[in-house]
């Protein structure tokens, strides 16, 4: 019993240890944005003295937030939705069937899994310009979605897949159920564990994506939060108080996000990689 | 059973879309490899030139070591810190979800505000020279000195990294069975020796895949560089990747910047294939 109790004051001095290295960074940048830039030079680590938001005032301003924020809706939410059903239809396919094939294709798409995206940035530019989808969402969109994290996904979702018995379909083709109808009545409802966690990999990865919105979209109207951030760094550079605030806000619609989906990222990472 | 013809409707779309929009850009930028391409000029062939070039490049070779370099500092890091993390998380104690939520913070943050954030910590005068000089060290010139530049972005790597791969290796764990923990526990085992002798050895499958991923987001790092230092100071942060972005859109050499890139494809296809082995044990 005495043993028990000194392990377990041995692992919670250990997380608190870790958390405040892994936290510093972040406190620090919280605590920043209350802080008068005197008050922050004189006492970096210090409380705020007062709760003050006028830093988080100006930043909403500069960053022109509610367009931005829009903007990130805007992609995120319909990469994902692509995502979602095209890898998990071709995850379907590749690993119900037999032939030669479409084993030859799975690896076709886990080629764009190993292919660095920067290597083809030069002709996908021209691409993108050639089909009119410069400075359009859906050109970000389809690029988020087919140049970056489709392969991923359907390595996920094969994974999955392979672990469903086949019982299933076969009556409901034995129903008179076409192929399309069972995938979505049968099998999708199955996969859901992993499914949310290729929604919360792919979501987090396509929010914080930084270069692609950089090199498609100019206009500032179509600008997402990153490059709201990106553009004030040198005009805020010597007024870091004000400007810590428009990191604080770019990061906060995932960390509401996190919050909200954080049981299944855990279990959704346990179903995706035990079973797979 | 399904029919052959509904499967390839599933598959024409994705697969039409990943043509257009990663594999044509590839080739295209496979031939564009060959050429002189400079947006300006009119494109001529030169053959394997460009590949000459690249491997006798002083330039590239630093990139290519600063690469290593960078690969070497961070990965075992991300190995064994996510590890050691997963197994803490892992117990059954009151307010976990809480530390979890911490340690999984960092994930959240875009690279671009993570290398904005710390940054500023790297200052001359930025928080963590304040830290040091409360315990009388001299203030180090962490982003301004060729000897710190790269551990420092390994820092802000593993930062960054450790909750993300703690999940992954949170996940191998619930594949171990709970009973070789009691049978150790009644044999006497401390915490290390239980951990050595049957956690590590029974989530092999999941370190050598989190081995294999961080390998190739390390080599493909450059947004960290670029925001935090744009390379420097004298090139020492300069990765391959970063190179071949500065080739290509400040010096406008695309041809060359081709090339870069596929001698770094090369590379991380070797390292690939030498891990498809262990790759393929894991996910069947």
């Amino acid at each position: 019993m005495m043993k028990k109790r000194l392990t377990n004051g041995f692992y919670r001095l250990g997380f608190i240890l870790i958390s405040v290295v892994v936290g510093l960074p972040l406190y620090y940048l919280v605590v920043t944005t209350f802080k008068t830039p005197e008050e922050a030079a004189l006492s970096p680590l210090g409380l705020p003295s007062s709760l003050n938001f006028t830093n988080y005032q100006r930043a909403l301003e500069a960053m022109n937030y509610g367009n931005a924020l829009k903007n990130n809706l805007i992609i995120t939410v319909s990469a994902v939705i692509l995502l979602v059903v095209f890898a998990s239809m071709a995850a379907y396919v590749i690993s119900r069937s037999q032939s030669k094939l479409f084993k030859t294709m799975y690896n076709i798409f886990l080629v764009g899994l190993i292919i660095p995206f920067q290597i083809a940035i030069v002709p996908l530019y021209q691409i993108i310009s050639g089909l009119n989808l410069m400075n359009t969402h859906l050109g970000v969109i389809l690029v988020s979605v087919f140049c970056i994290n489709l392969p991923l996904s359907i390595f996920l979702l094969r994974g999955f897949i392979s672990t469903v018995p086949v019982e299933l379909e076969e009556a409901a083709f034995l129903d008179g159920c076409g192929t399309f109808k069972t995938f979505w009545l049968i099998i999708f409802p199955l996969l859901k564990p992993i499914i949310s966690t290729v929604v919360i990999l792919n979501a987090l990865a396509i929010w914080n994506d930084f270069l692609t919105p950089l090199l498609f979209l100019q206009s500032p109207d179509k600008a997402v939060l990153l490059q709201e951030v990106y553009k004030n760094v040198g005009p805020f550079s010597t007024n870091w108080t004000s400007f810590f605030p428009m990191l604080v806000l770019s990061v906060l619609p995932l960390v509401v996000f996190y919050i909200i989906m954080q049981k299944r990222v855990i279990e959704g990472v346990v179903a995706g990689s035990v079973k797979g | 059973m399904y029919k052959t013809r509904h499967a390839w409707f599933f598959l024409t779309v994705p697969l039409i879309l990943l043509s257009v929009f990663t594999f044509i850009p590839a080739i295209a930028a496979f031939i564009l490899s060959f050429t002189n391409y400079n947006v300006f000029q009119p494109i001529e062939f030169i053959g394997i030139q460009n590949y000459i070039d690249v491997l006798s490049d002083h330039s590239f070779r630093n990139a290519l070591s600063n690469t290593v370099y960078f690969w070497i500092l961070v990965t075992p890091a991300l190995i064994i810190f996510p590890i050691f993390l997963a197994i803490l998380v892992n117990q059954k104690l009151k307010g976990i979800s809480v530390f979890r939520l911490i340690y999984y913070f960092p994930v959240l943050v875009s690279i671009v505000v993570t290398a904005i954030l710390w940054r500023w910590m790297f200052a001359e005068s930025g928080i963590f020279n304040y830290v040091l000089s409360l315990v009388g060290i001299d203030p180090i010139r962490w982003l301004t000195s060729t000897k710190t530049v790269m551990p420092a972005m390994a820092i802000v790597t593993v930062w960054q990294g450790l909750g993300y791969y703690m999940l992954f290796f949170l996940a191998a764990l619930q594949g171990v069975p709970k009973e070789l923990y009691e049978a150790a526990d009644i044999d006497g085992a401390n915490f290390v020796k239980k951990h050595v002798y049957i956690t590590i050895p029974l989530i092999k499958p999941m370190i050598f895949f989190v081995a294999v991923i961080s390998t190739m987001s390390a080599f493909k790092e450059f947004t960290l560089m670029l925001t935090m230092t744009s390379g420097g100071p004298l090139n020492a942060s300069t990765t391959v990747v970063l190179l071949v972005f500065k080739e290509a859109f400040e010096r406008v050499n695309m041809g060359y910047a081709s090339a870069i890139s596929f001698v770094l494809f090369v590379v991380i296809l070797i390292i690939t294939i030498i891990n498809k082995k262990f790759l393929d044990t894991d996910y069947k």
